[in-house]
């Protein structure tokens, strides 16, 4: 007997049985197109062009590596290519850079929440009792408000939009050579009275981080960990300081794509996660409407960029309520209220500039709604 | 396939055909009027493994299994151990545009009971239980694996086996197939539950039956 039990024994330890799965999200269900007034087989011609190298070797979709669309809280869309050097990338870290952005706008939203901030139209000096010194150069300087950095007209002369993100003379640059980053971006000359004139300033992403810090006691990367990656379920970031030890709210933040959805959910659904308030509803919505309105292609809500009426391409769909956020490397992620959407696209097609692969692809989708 | 169906069916009917019963008990009488009763005098013995390819069922119908087996003959039973798997190619869109693939293997444990002996022929009846995973592969696209689950299943079966040579028999399987519970998307354990057939080929050592 004992050698028919040992028998059995050899026989069932050769069999092996596979290792854990990496745990998928569990908050979104998936779902075909076909069921959200999508045109299926369109998505389909769609996702062969992203894959398809033309025998010159470039594609209609230059280095996109990763797509997903929400829609009526399915996921409807997701999939990920190969780029140019063979890349595969999965639901990884990637480098937010600009779009780190919006995770500092959100955290403002949450103290709005929380009641730790009452106005927009709050000084900024004030809330930087460590830095107040270098308000003092220019008068107006003081004139500075939390709405004049999320919408990009706070005045300080900076030098980022018109160059190549990676120009030694962009500011992002040049603050990223500094001891002192925030130090860096406070202390730059003013150029036009605040709130006057639109000039796209990342560093306002190191001011909030450092107004987070001043208020609540906390840097912003540990502020957002507990209210915000918590509720949204994110375990999974990475996020650089600058040398004095502040986060770095302007281009510092690594996520998966999958977890920058959660973040523009919360803005599609007013400022709620599955049924509860992260942030103040009030700042949600403004934060999509319009609050810079400058030019005829693209204006500004907090952060978040909007298509100009004006612009011909955005009239594929009949109502004008997307906003966006694209960044310098060519992830986009796109929010459509009316149509209940959003599009997250991962690309690295970062010398394309603003008319590039992302925003291409971005339209064809929109032509595939029904 | 078409080959191998067609030589096996000649080798189980020729068998049937050729067949004589092996009784378990042997009556001798030794002295006129007396009659002594030999029980068990047939010992079968054998040590054996098994290669075999069967249509189960998939949510759309039939696909292929394969399983291989090693196990012990002993008088009227056989038990042993084997380890079985999905060999077919039922899909599914599941996280659009991607194409993900079941794919399920298990191992466990049979024992069997011989309830029909000839010469060159046995029919079992046969109880299996297995434990494995079930998952959906993605085929396409999609880098990771998200839908896994725990498996079970019980098998009971008729197993009908034909002596080809002393060292090789011939199978052939009726059985039905229990799921255990388990949790994926668009898969249920209902789906892999029904009738099988199965097919295959036992090899190894089996002791001449005395005569």
């Amino acid at each position: 007997m004992r050698t028919v039990v040992s028998y059995c024994l050899i026989l069932l330890l050769g069999c092996s049985f596979p290792e854990p799965l990496p745990s998928d999200q569990t908050y979104w269900p998936y779902d075909l197109p076909s069921d959200h007034s999508m045109d299926e087989a369109a998505l389909l011609v769609l996702n062969d062009s992203i894959n398809h190298v033309k025998p010159d070797g470039s594609r209609k979709y230059e280095q996109i590596n990763s797509l997903i669309i929400l829609k009526d809280e399915n996921i409807v869309f997701e999939n990920y290519f190969f780029d140019n050097n063979g890349n595969f990338p999965r639901r990884g870290l990637t480098d937010l850079g600009r779009s780190t952005l919006l995770v500092s706008g959100l955290a403002l939203g949450v103290m709005f929440e929380q009641r730790l901030l009452d106005s927009l139209q709050t000084p900024v000096y004030l809330l930087l009792p460590e830095y107040e010194n270098f308000f003092d150069d220019f008068p107006q300087k003081k004139e500075i408000t939390l709405e004049h950095l999320l919408i990009h007209t706070s005045g300080l002369s900076w030098n980022e939009a018109l160059l190549w993100f990676y120009s030694e003379s962009n500011d992002i640059i040049l603050m990223e050579n500094e001891a002192d980053w925030l130090q860096y971006v406070v202390s730059k000359p003013l150029e036009a009275p605040p709130g006057l004139r639109y000039g796209y300033n990342s560093g306002s992403g190191l001011i909030i981080s450092e107004i987070v810090e001043s208020v609540t006691g906390s840097t912003l990367e540990q502020y957002a960990a507990e209210h915000i990656f918590g509720p949204l379920g994110i375990t999974d970031w990475t996020w650089e300081s600058d040398p004095q030890g502040t986060t770095n709210g302007a281009t510092g933040l690594s996520l998966s794509l999958f977890d920058l959805t959660k973040i523009g959910s919360v803005y599609l659904n007013e400022g709620k996660w599955q049924g509860r308030f992260i942030i103040d509803p009030n700042f949600a919505l403004d934060a999509s409407e319009n609050q810079n309105v400058f030019s005829t292609y693209f204006n500004f809500g907090y952060f978040w960029w909007k298509f100009a009426d004006e612009y011909q391409p955005n009239q594929i769909l009949p109502t004008n309520d997307a906003f966006y956020f694209p960044n310098e490397n060519g992830d986009h992620i796109y929010i459509i209220p009316h149509q209940n959407m959003i599009i997250t696209i991962g690309a690295e097609n970062l010398f394309y500039g603003f008319w590039n692969p992302s925003l291409w692809l971005y339209f064809d989708i929109l032509r595939t709604v029904q | 396939m078409r080959e191998f169906l067609l030589f096996a069916s000649s080798i189980l009917i020729s068998s049937l055909l050729l067949a004589q019963e092996i009784p378990d008990t042997l009556e001798i009488e030794k002295e006129p009027g007396k009659i002594q009763q030999f029980v068990d005098r047939q010992q079968d013995l054998g040590i054996f493994g098994s290669i075999i390819y069967g249509t189960h069922p998939q949510p759309d119908g039939y696909g292929t299994n394969g399983r291989i087996e090693t196990g012990i003959l002993f008088n009227r039973y056989i038990f042993g151990a084997f380890y079985a798997g999905y060999d077919g190619d039922f899909s599914e869109k599941l996280i659009f545009p991607n194409t993900f693939t079941i794919e399920y293997e298990h191992a466990g444990l049979f024992l069997g009971y011989k309830l029909i002996q000839k010469s060159t022929y046995q029919l079992y009846g046969k109880l299996s239980f297995s434990k494995g995973f079930v998952q959906w592969t993605p085929s396409t696209g999609h880098p990771e694996t998200f839908f896994r689950d725990d498996l079970s299943f019980t098998q009971p079966e008729l197993q009908f086996e034909a002596t080809a040579l002393r060292f090789l028999r011939l199978m052939a399987s009726l059985g039905y197939k229990i799921s255990g519970p388990f949790s994926l998307p668009q898969l249920n354990p209902g789906d892999l539950e029904g009738f099988y057939i199965s097919g295959g080929f036992k090899f190894g050592w089996f002791k001449k039956p005395q005569p």
